[in-house]
């Protein structure tokens, strides 16, 4: 009996000798946790990547997170990524990245194969952001100075989320970008983001959308657009209306502060023609009111919604013809709501799309509330 | 040592596993699109004359698996061959989990170790498991199970803020011909692989609620399989799921709750191998009592660690790369697992109503 209980021991001590740790071992410090790139090209065509990796050194008892910035070249995506072991003895790790910044120049020659990559490989989540550089470099974005935390990329995925309380940028992370590649009807957009001069340090601000033509980076716009064409989209979650007026020498402002939105769009199909109704009903609070502004009393809310509908439904015109006019690319999804609500007359008209949406016909209705007035019942009284 | 017996509820806990088992970590009804959901109702419907049959069976020799119907049924000689057909179906079923499995772990998490070592862990967990006998792995599962059930229910409710349901337009746009083509995949895959459970449904201790655990298990393990597709598709949306090797895992990766609740895909997948180690444990469970039979063993135990390492090496040598696993399971294996899952039984059922008749005709002479 106790040779049998001693062979088993020593039969299951064997294995426990080969087999100690993990064959994937990686222990935290032996590997850079990136948080952030940036991918610009060179002028003779190679790839040139910023990383941005996060310093785990603690000094003392406080632990503050700094962040290191690499760089590295190479002839595809993938060899820049790992040419970094070149100079850096770690390993980088995929993991924790959030923001990818791609240079104009990369976008307009295509980002299928950074998609590619991000998408292939176990490592880098779906759910990374996206951003067009503004600026000549991505680097520069990268390399700019953040201000509320230590890493830069960290912050620009921070700002994308609290987006939410402004929309006036649009947050793409990479499996929605291969959506909207691989549906049809609908053309994939990016935030874009630039650098601002703010207290003597340069750091970077969200600016505007880039439109891409399949996965090639075809033109961009400002946000005051974007802000409008998140109307069209339905992806208004919060932000401002400003209603501006003159009367005579003075501007009347009005700020109505949105509280939720949703627009739905509608593609009609009589007669052999079609059109699209959109339909946007916004509810809003009164946020502020100028001493010039034609209407103060609460009781006068219902002109005041009046002509914010007024204002949006000019503003959203406006969006659409000029994209309708000066390009084919449809980012508003128009041909993929006619995919999904008449299927039939999509695939009559699918291949000549860019055509047909040049100019075809949208209703705008807009019916904007206003609910509250916030803490005042009526606006500051000024006596003589 | 008596025989074993487990009762009808471990019996639906285990089958309930079983189902879930590879079909979470592959994806169900890809090939569909946005009307996936709609093919995993029609399969579940395609699959209820089929469980149908595989219950009468079962019932008209409550005391046989299925190597002792074939016996029954085709005499000695044929009889062998069938079983022996359907050993190899039983078999070769397993190594392809296993493959499933050691693939999925290679590609997502442990991507320098060997594949083969990963099988051999997961073979000789399972080897144990067999071992030990269908009451353990009973036991085991009806512990289990709660936390599976949990772990999808929750991992779905965290799903709520990324779930786009424009996805799911528009319907049939590619007509009905690959929802039909979707839906017998599912049907194969993994709704009618229970007929493996025939191997020891003799061992249940009430012989009629055969029919119970049939059919609670295609309401349930349809309903999971229904939500966990449904949900990996408005959150991902099509087009990932047509290019992703592992649809399920890669739309949990996308959970984020206010960057606190998030990177949660471990605990997923944690709960894909439970249920593929059941999956694997059950088909090794098949194949050890009908080698045992074929051979004249009485006690199946002996054969079960020879016969799992050999399922390991047969899961190595099966395909050459990932690509091709997934062709087989998605386009070959349906036409495959048809002879076994429908063409064998239904022949048995019929040979058994021809033998009725002869007999009957028999009597009077």
């Amino acid at each position: 009996m106790i040779k049998r209980v001693l062979c088993t021991i020593l039969i299951c001590s064997i294995p426990a000798l080969f087999t100690t740790g993990c064959w994937n071992y990686r222990e935290i410090n032996q590997m850079s946790i990136v948080s952030g790139a940036a991918v610009d090209k060179t002028q003779d065509g190679k790839y040139k990547l910023t990383v941005e990796i996060i310093d785990l050194k603690s000094g003392g008892k406080d632990v503050v997170i700094h962040s290191k910035k690499l760089e590295s070249y190479g002839d595809s995506f993938f060899d820049a990524v790992r040419n970094t072991i070149k100079f850096n003895s770690q390993k980088l790790y995929w993991g924790h990245v959030e923001t990818i910044v791609i240079s104009q120049k990369v976008a307009r020659e295509g980002i299928l194969q950074i998609l590619d990559f991000l998408a292939r490989d176990a490592e880098p989540r779906l759910s990374i952001d996206i951003l067009i550089s503004k600026e000549d470099t991505a680097a520069q974005i990268l390399n700019s100075q953040s201000i509320t935390t230590e890493v830069r990329a960290f912050e620009v995925n921070e700002m994308l989320d609290v987006e939410k309380a402004l929309s006036k940028s649009v947050k793409t992370e990479v499996y929605q970008f291969i959506n909207a590649l691989g549906d049809e009807g609908v053309s994939a957009v990016v935030p874009v983001i630039g650098l601002k001069k703010n207290s003597g340090i340069e750091t970077s601000q969200l600016s505007g959308t880039a439109v891409f033509k399949k996965d090639k980076l075809a033109y961009m716009f400002n946000e005051e657009d974007t802000k409008y064409y998140l109307f069209i989209i339905n992806k208004v979650y919060g932000g401002l209306l400003v209603l501006q007026e003159k009367q005579g020498k003075n501007i009347s402002d009005i700020t109505l502060e949105i509280e939720k939105s949703k627009t739905e769009i509608k593609p009609v199909y009589s007669n052999g023609k079609l059109h699209f109704e959109l339909t946007i009903r916004t509810k809003t609070n009164l946020g502020e009111v100028d001493n010039n502004a034609k209407y103060k009393n609460n009781l006068e809310f219902e002109k005041v919604a009046n002509e914010a509908e007024k204002m949006l439904k000019k503003e959203v015109e406006r969006v659409i013809r000029a994209v309708q006019l000066e390009y084919d690319i449809d980012i508003f999804g128009f041909g993929k709501s006619v995919k999904e609500d008449i299927p039939d007359l999509w695939k009559k008209i699918q291949p000549q799309w860019a055509d047909i949406f040049k100019d075809v016909p949208v209703k705008v209705d807009v019916d904007v509330k206003v609910n509250h007035s916030g803490l005042l019942s009526k606006s500051i009284m000024m006596g003589d | 040592m008596g025989k074993e017996l487990i009762t009808e509820r471990q019996a639906l806990a285990i089958m309930i596993m079983f189902t879930l088992g590879s079909t979470l970590v592959l994806g169900a009804g890809g090939t569909a699109k946005n009307d996936v959901w709609l093919s995993i109702l029609l399969s579940m419907l395609m699959s209820v004359p089929v469980l149908l049959l595989y219950c009468r069976l079962q019932r008209l020799y409550p005391d046989k698996n299925i190597y002792g119907i074939f016996d029954a049924v085709y005499g000695n000689i044929i009889g062998k061959l069938m079983s022996f057909v359907f050993i190899w179906y039983v078999f070769h079923l397993g190594a392809l989990v296993i493959r499933n499995f050691t693939e999925f772990i290679v590609s997502v998490s442990l991507p320098e170790t060997p594949q083969n070592i990963i099988g051999l862990f997961m073979i000789v967990l399972c080897i144990w498991a067999v071992k030990a006998g269908i009451e353990v792995i009973s036991r085991w599962t009806s512990i289990m199970l709660p936390v599976m059930v949990l772990v999808i229910l929750a991992v779905t409710m965290l799903f709520a803020p990324i779930l786009d349901f424009e996805n799911l337009k528009p319907v049939l746009y590619n007509g009905f011909a690959p929802v039909m083509d979707s839906a017998f995949s599912v049907f194969a895959f993994p709704f009618s692989e229970t007929v493996i459970f025939l191997t020891f449904f003799n061992q249940l201790t009430k012989k009629e609620k055969v029919y119970k655990v049939y059919f609670w298990n295609l309401i349930i393990s349809g309903t999971f399989i229904l939500l966990v597709s449904v949900r990996t598709l408005l959150s991902l949306g099509f087009p990932n799921i047509d290019i992703l090797f592992f649809p399920t895992y890669a739309s949990v990766r996308l959970i984020n709750i206010g960057d606190f609740l998030e990177r949660i895909e471990i605990t997923v997948a944690m709960v894909f191998l439970f249920a593929g180690f059941i999956k694997i444990s059950v088909c090794l469970y098949g194949t050890a009592i009908g080698a045992a039979h074929l051979l004249g063993y009485s006690n199946y135990r002996k054969i079960v660690a020879p016969l799992g390492l050999a399922m390991l090496i047969l899961s190595i040598i099966i395909y050459k790369n990932t690509s091709e696993m997934f062709d087989w399971a998605n386009n070959i294996y349906k036409y495959y697992s048809f002879t076994f899952e429908v063409f064998m039984p239904a022949v048995t059922y019929m040979a058994i109503g021809a033998r009725k008749l002869l007999s009957r005709k028999k009597k009077p002479a």
